[in-house]
């Protein structure tokens, strides 16, 4: 049998996409053995329309409120049929995450079901054009925040630091051998795993496509995005910022901050330098369990 | 034959998914399903009964992980109430189309609101229309017999369609009785280990479930769906008949008393029809040519069995467990389809009763009798729902 | 990806015929089209490292004995391998060069 793709290279994803990065990655790392549930968003691209998917593995597209209680399912029954070695990958945008199913993946997560949940996060509601989510960055305009977001984002790593998982990481299309890294650690453990990955979208943040993995970069390098990761029970940081400073750069070359303030400005930084403080403080524990 | 138990309709559904060899159950509780979930849950977590159960975190999780199961290809179950099956109602539909045999035991309850925690069937009348086959059980018994004969019709290749069975909160499901429950032996010999017949989520061949259907093809989806559902109709007779010669218990789509030769009769679904019944035999026995014809499936609705029933029939007086706001309620909208497509000409008239857990009683139906022939005596007709136990007194509005 | 394409359309022949919203055949939308610039690899300065591969968002760059291969039926020419290029050995270039050369 010659060796296939796992997902097609003709499907109508933006230019430059980070999502579509992501899901590469991750086929490339799980292989075939996957069973993969997206929700109605940017990643029902790849699950395809009438009779054709982008996928090439097993897909559902479930209803966005609850990818992870599909996921409850699909893992319960596979142990119940004896399929053992088959992983289940959640692959949900932010809103599918932070927003409505939240609270059906707290639920799968302290049940314990084996599946590896990953969120791309690009920072709004990108399939339905670009509106406003609880992952947006304080100062982004999006459709529903034309004059600039007036809320700091949700942490959800923060939030899921007390639950059960057995594994949570932070990501980055900025860094994929990190990520794939991550991903296969999850895939060999027997329980919810979170990966957290910063998909920076060229549509909506509105910078040139060829920049994806710059902008992630320089998420990573400027403190905007943290990346760790966290097994038994201890926080371990990947990557330390260089210079919060470079947040300035960070916004300046996203459109969607065109609209910051100075004082706008001075939040994020103060933001971003507080969340790596705390997250410093947290890395000293061993107790996280 | 079975082993006689004294068991509510909430632990006769139990007894039901369990001899049904269900694999996996997920539910949420809610007033006045619990008990089911009680029961299957306690069952398994002793090692009673070998299934998993899925302690979901809401109805909508319930159904959703169900429909991630049921596409993996194992046996399912989950029941909920008003509040839960609407929040179950995204799902629902999706559930329905994917064509996945679920079965679901509603323990009726009121919708909100205002807030109850009483038995009618606004709750399962919201899904109506999401492409459900609906079985309505009026005793813990037929509660137990009709999970089991769900599985088969649903799993049948002509329907793969989800059940719902539904019960009377409180009437039926906290209502104990002598119920036979057939052995794990004599159970096995009707309902066997699930075999899907469908795709089913497996590397060897990667399906896409339930994607973005296109103009170009979601009506053929929809028929599909809808012949599926119409199957369920000659599927039930079938598995009726095999279940009698199995149990010795018969059942029908339309269940009648004393229709035979009957000027009226009342139609009805649910606990209700009890009383009916009794009320039936005491008129009769004071002359009165009356009967009661009960709706066993709403969906399929039983269109030309009904009208069998019917024909002849001078009156038909119809008794909804839920208000029909602003119109009628949905099964005197089906009894009217009934007789217009039957070609039977008899008067009927449009009654309201039982809302919020309103007990039903001897009196209620008495006074369904009386007034269906003084209208009928009249020649009136009735251009809203005669809502015949409300207390006028108590009803407020501007007007 | 056309291995993949071809598996699926055999694979579709002899499967039993499903019931429902169930998608067998495979996304094969020609996204080259468009591409308004095109990423070509001076493979006199290629180091075959393969990052351009790592970070292409459609997987349209293969590591093959010859050098890095870009499939242009896919390739959507959203220039991020010309970025990632840590030799800088990719050009973009507008596709209406091509279009003059072909005719």
């Amino acid at each position: 049998m010659p060796e296939l793709d796992l997902l097609s290279k003709g499907m109508t994803t933006c230019q430059g996409c980070p999502m579509e990065l992501i899901a590469r990655a991750a086929l490339d790392t799980l292989g075939p053995r996957t069973i993969t549930m997206t929700p109605p968003s940017c990643a029902a691209i790849l699950t395809g329309s009438g009779d054709e998917t982008g996928w090439g593995i097993p897909s559902v597209q479930t209803v966005l409120m609850s990818l992870p209680a599909f996921a409850s399912g699909v893992s319960e029954a596979l142990k119940i049929r004896g399929m053992d070695d088959v992983t289940v990958m959640g692959f949900a945008g932010d809103g599918g995450t932070f927003d409505i199913g939240l609270q059906s993946l707290s639920g799968a997560i302290e049940r314990g079901h084996k599946a590896v949940f990953i969120c791309y996060n690009n920072e709004a509601y990108m399939n339905t054009g670009n509106q406003r989510s609880s992952a947006t960055t304080l100062g982004a305009s999006t459709k529903t925040t034309p004059t600039g977001k007036k809320e700091s984002a949700k942490n959800i790593d923060f939030m899921l630091l007390h639950t059960p998982l057995v594994y949570q990481a932070t990501a980055s299309v900025g860094n994929i051998p990190d990520f794939k890294r991550k991903l296969k650690k999850a895939a060999s453990k027997d329980g919810p795993c979170f990966i957290h990955v910063l998909a920076p979208c060229p549509s909506g943040w509105k910078f040139p496509t060829d920049q994806t993995i710059e902008v992630a970069k320089l998420a990573i390098k400027s403190g905007a995005w943290l990346q760790f990761e966290r097994e038994d029970g201890k926080i371990t940081i990947n990557t330390k910022p260089t210079d919060f400073q470079l947040i300035n750069q960070y916004l300046d070359g996203q459109k969607r901050f065109g609209r910051v303030t100075p004082e706008i400005r001075e939040r994020i930084i103060a933001e971003a330098k507080g969340r790596y403080e705390t997250l410093c403080r947290l890395a000293e524990l061993d107790c996280l369990v | 034959m079975g082993v006689i138990k004294a068991l509510d309709g909430n632990a006769a559904i139990a007894h039901g998914v369990m001899r049904s060899k269900v694999q996996l159950v997920a539910a949420y509780p809610i007033t006045p399903q619990t008990p089911i979930v009680e029961t299957i849950s306690s069952l398994i977590d002793t090692k009673q009964y070998d299934a998993t159960y899925i302690t979901v975190e809401s109805e909508h999780s319930a159904l959703s992980s169900l429909i991630g199961a049921s596409s993996t290809g194992v046996r399912t179950f989950t029941a909920s109430a008003s509040h839960g099956l609407a929040l179950m109602h995204e799902v629902t539909g999706t559930a329905a189309a994917s064509r996945l045999p679920i079965v679901m035991a509603v323990v009726s309850r009121a919708i909100p609101g205002p807030m109850s925690l009483w038995c009618d069937h606004s709750d399962i009348m919201t899904q109506r229309d999401q492409g459900w086959i609906q079985l309505f059980a009026a005793s813990p018994q037929e509660a137990l017999d009709f999970v089991m004969i769900a599985y088969r019709v649903s799993e049948d290749e002509r329907v793969l369609t989800p059940t719902m069975v539904d019960i009377d909160g409180f009437f039926c499901s906290h209502l104990t009785e002598p119920v036979d429950v057939p052995t794990v032996e004599e159970a096995a010999q009707f309902v066997k280990d699930f075999v899907p017949v469908n795709a089913t989520l497996d590397p060897e061949v990667p399906y896409a479930m339930n994607n973005l259907t296109s103009p170009a093809i979601f009506t053929e989806l929809k028929r599909s769906q809808d012949i599926g559902m119409r199957s369920a109709g000659k599927v039930l007779d079938e598995r009726f008949e095999e279940f009698a010669s199995l149990f010795g218990r018969k059942y029908g789509r339309v269940m009648c008393h004393e229709t035979e030769g009957a000027d009226t009769v009342v139609v009805c679904m649910g606990s209700m029809s009890g009383t009916v019944k009794h009320v039936v035999n005491e008129l009769r026995a004071a002359g009165k040519k009356v009967g009661v014809a009960r709706v066993a499936t709403f969906r399929p609705f039983p269109y030309k069995e009904l009208a069998a029933a019917l024909e002849g029939v001078k009156n038909v007086a119809v008794i909804d467990r839920v208000s029909g706001m602003g119109s009628f309620g949905p099964l005197y909208e089906e009894v009217l389809s009934t007789l217009r497509s039957g070609r039977i000409d008899a008067n009927v008239y449009p009654f309201v009763a039982g809302l919020g857990g309103r007990d039903i009683w001897e009196q209620t139906i008495e006074d369904v009798f009386s007034r269906t022939e003084a209208l009928a005596a009249s020649g009136d007709v009735c251009d809203e729902p005669i809502w015949i136990d409300l207390k006028e007194d108590e009803v407020r509005y501007n007007a | 990806m056309q291995k993949l394409v071809q598996q699926r359309t055999k694979m579709l022949e002899t499967l039993p015929e499903i019931i429902g919203p169930v998608s067998v055949k495979v996304s094969d939308v020609h996204t080259g089209a468009w591409r308004y610039r095109r990423p070509v690899i001076r493979d006199e300065d290629c180091v075959r490292c393969g990052i351009c591969a790592t970070y292409c968002p459609c997987g349209v760059i293969e590591k093959t004995d010859d050098g890095m291969v870009i499939d242009y039926t896919y390739c959507k020419g959203c220039g991020i391998c010309t970025v990632e290029c840590p030799k800088k050995a990719i050009d973009f270039i507008e596709e209406s060069n091509f279009r003059k050369e072909a005719e």
